[in-house]
């Protein structure tokens, strides 16, 4: 179940007192007044500094395993507070959440554009699933599927995070290849054990 | 005139290569001023040699070439530095808390508000920390690159406050303001010293001849210039020290324990005496040195030199010890005059804690403290143990967490100031 903001502020409350061992972080500190009031079952995230582009000119195209990708195929951007980025129609960029985030073993997550922003072609986030003990920035994909040029600016609220309660076990958390960044990441897509026995994903072989 | 279509022709590559870079991606404007005050440079020169004719002085044609091949040497480093500073291997986060400090300690006197001291924060491709400190040509600029490797590495930045003393040094005049007692401390050293030195230099007959007889000051004059740089070392040691706490002595040691393996430069002071001189001040301070910190390090090999000029660094490394304790004072004084706290133990505590759950701290006071719990978390073997998943990429992760908290520190001070 979505936790509501008071919901939610009584998490942060307490992770912010000294002593507590797992608590559920969102730093910089969101507007609490605004929280408490709103009556909403989400927190708005901002927009960071650091995005990253892809270079297609580097490489044909991007294979299963390629561990490569961050460096070969695309380019870092540094944006200032006060600087723009302008994200180009049906051009897709990485960005990362200006908030660091720490999820308790007992917390998931998940993160969506805001409407408003989709109704000008943004769309902010397709893998918006956030694990408990989940640690860092979240990097966010974002693509201008309109047909106008789309100025976006670090520290701007850029999508919204919704925080569920799940039964914590006590086992451990999920190990995630994203965690303790501050900048934008690619991570790897790899075959798993199945997929390698199915034919390692080459067409065609039996 | 060949001489003189060879120079226009210099300075039209080095325009067209400044051209290039104006297209970088800047990510603060400060460089982008660098580059355009060095484009003005060379435009000016150009015109002034565009404008010689078959009728100029030939001399003064040469001299004129000449000075623009002069700049080419001196600014085409610079360049190579302003474009580095583009790069994003480069900690973009401490800009911000780092151009406020450089604008402290070097305009104390100014309101926050009206200062205007421009940083260029970039990288090097040698393995030390480096500077520009008296660039004519950018004046009011500070210049600050960490070597290459470790220019994401936010526990190499205490070492920008060495750095930033160099421009403390050449801004406050302190060369000439120690001259005097250094020479003093020189003569002091030959006099007690008279029978080797009467060996090594038989013409100077006697010790009153030191200061009055031409040849005879040139017989210590490179030990007072070594002295003086050791003595400009030491002060931005200090500096560091005073800015940062103890924190600069964990950094110092990471760059440069135990020693590196080749002849000390005479232009600072032997390894071990100047690690003493580090605990000495961080204890003058008020800091606690990292136990057993001199055990670090050890002694550089001698340098291969002529007698004389063992007998010159001999009374240089004297004087330095001499004058120490000033230099410690003028670096402290200056460094209190500029505001800037100097690192708190229990805010370090505070955000350490911060740090041991994996999250930045907010409200943190400087940016001291910051780095100060960074080196604590990095020197804690047991950090994140308990944490499940985090110990394998530890130092990674904790490079990220405290540049992210350098930032959440940077934007709330914006945020204050725009109040």
């Amino acid at each position: 179940m979505n936790l509501k903001a008071d919901e939610i502020l009584l998490y942060l409350e307490e992770g912010h007192k000294s002593g507590t061992k797992d608590p559920l972080v969102i730093t910089p500190y969101p507007d609490l007044n605004k929280l408490k009031d709103s009556g909403l079952a989400a927190i708005d995230l901002r927009l960071g500094t650091w995005f990253v582009t892809l270079r297609p000119a580097r490489m044909p195209y991007i294979g299963i395993g390629d561990s490569g990708i961050q460096s070969q195929l695309s380019k870092t951007h540094y944006v200032p507070f006060g600087g723009a980025y302008y994200l180009h129609p049906r051009t897709f960029v990485l960005g990362i959440t200006l908030q660091w985030l720490r999820l308790p073993k007992n917390l998931t997550a998940f993160v969506i554009g805001k409407s408003s922003w989709g109704r000008r072609g943004l769309i902010i986030a397709t893998a918006t699933g956030v694990h408990p003990g989940f640690m860092g920035c979240l990097t966010l994909e974002l693509t201008n599927v309109g047909e106008i040029p789309i100025e976006i600016k670090p520290g701007m609220e850029i999508c919204q995070i919704f925080i569920q309660e799940v039964h914590e076990t006590g086992a451990a958390c999920v190990e995630s290849q994203f965690g303790g960044a501050r900048k934008p990441m690619f991570g790897e897509v790899r075959l798993d054990d199945i997929a390698k026995k199915l034919g390692g994903g080459k067409l065609g072989q039996i | 005139m060949s001489f003189l279509s060879h120079a226009t022709n210099r300075i039209e590559s080095v325009l067209a290569s400044i051209r290039q870079l104006e297209g970088a991606e800047f990510p603060y404007k400060d460089s982008q001023d660098a580059l355009h005050t060095i484009r003005e440079l060379f435009e000016r020169q150009l015109n002034d040699l565009m404008e010689q004719d078959e009728n100029s002085s030939q001399e003064v044609v040469k001299e004129k070439c000449a000075f623009s091949l002069k700049n080419l040497f001196c600014c085409l480093p610079l360049l190579g530095f302003i474009l580095r500073s583009t790069n994003v291997r480069n900690a973009f986060e401490v800009f911000g808390p780092l151009r406020d400090i450089a604008r402290a300690v070097l305009e104390p006197e100014v309101l926050v508000s009206k200062r205007t001291t421009k940083l260029l924060l970039s990288s090097e491709w040698g393995y030390s920390p480096v500077t520009y400190p008296e660039i004519s040509d950018l004046p009011g600029f500070v210049l600050i690159g960490l070597p290459a490797p470790e220019s994401s590495n936010p526990l190499l930045i205490p070492l920008s406050g060495h750095e930033l003393g160099h421009s403390v040094w050449a801004k406050r005049g302190l060369a000439q303001q120690f001259r005097t007692d250094i020479q003093k401390k020189i003569l002091e050293y030959i006099k007690a010293h008279w029978t080797d030195y009467h060996t090594l230099f038989p013409n100077v007959s006697k010790p009153v001849d030191l200061d009055t007889i031409l040849f005879a000051r040139q017989t210590w004059l490179r030990a007072l210039r070594w002295a003086l740089e050791q003595a400009e070392e030491s002060f931005c040691d200090f500096i560091g020290i005073k800015l940062y706490g103890a924190s600069y002595l964990r950094a110092f040691a990471y760059l440069l324990s135990p020693n590196v393996s080749s002849p000390r430069s005479a232009s600072y002071p032997d390894s071990m005496a100047r690690v003493r001189n580090l605990v000495k001040a961080a204890k003058e301070y008020k800091f606690d040195p990292p136990p057993d910190y001199e055990d670090m390090f050890r002694d550089r090999p001698a340098q291969s030199l002529r007698p004389e000029d063992r007998f010159r660094l001999s009374a240089a490394d004297d004087a330095l010890e001499k004058i120490v304790d000033g230099l410690i004072s003028k670096a402290g004084e200056l460094v209190s005059l500029s505001g800037v706290s100097k690192p708190d133990t229990n805010e370090i505590k505070r955000i350490y804690e911060r740090y041991r759950l994996v999250v930045p701290a907010e409200k943190c006071l400087t940016l001291a403290d910051i780095l100060s719990a960074a080196w604590e978390a990095y020197e804690d073997q047991e950090l994140w143990s308990s944490v499940p998943n985090m110990t394998t990429d530890k130092n990674r992760i904790l490079r990220d967490l405290v540049l992210k908290n350098i930032e959440i520190f940077h934007g709330e001070h914006i945020l204050q100031n725009a109040q």
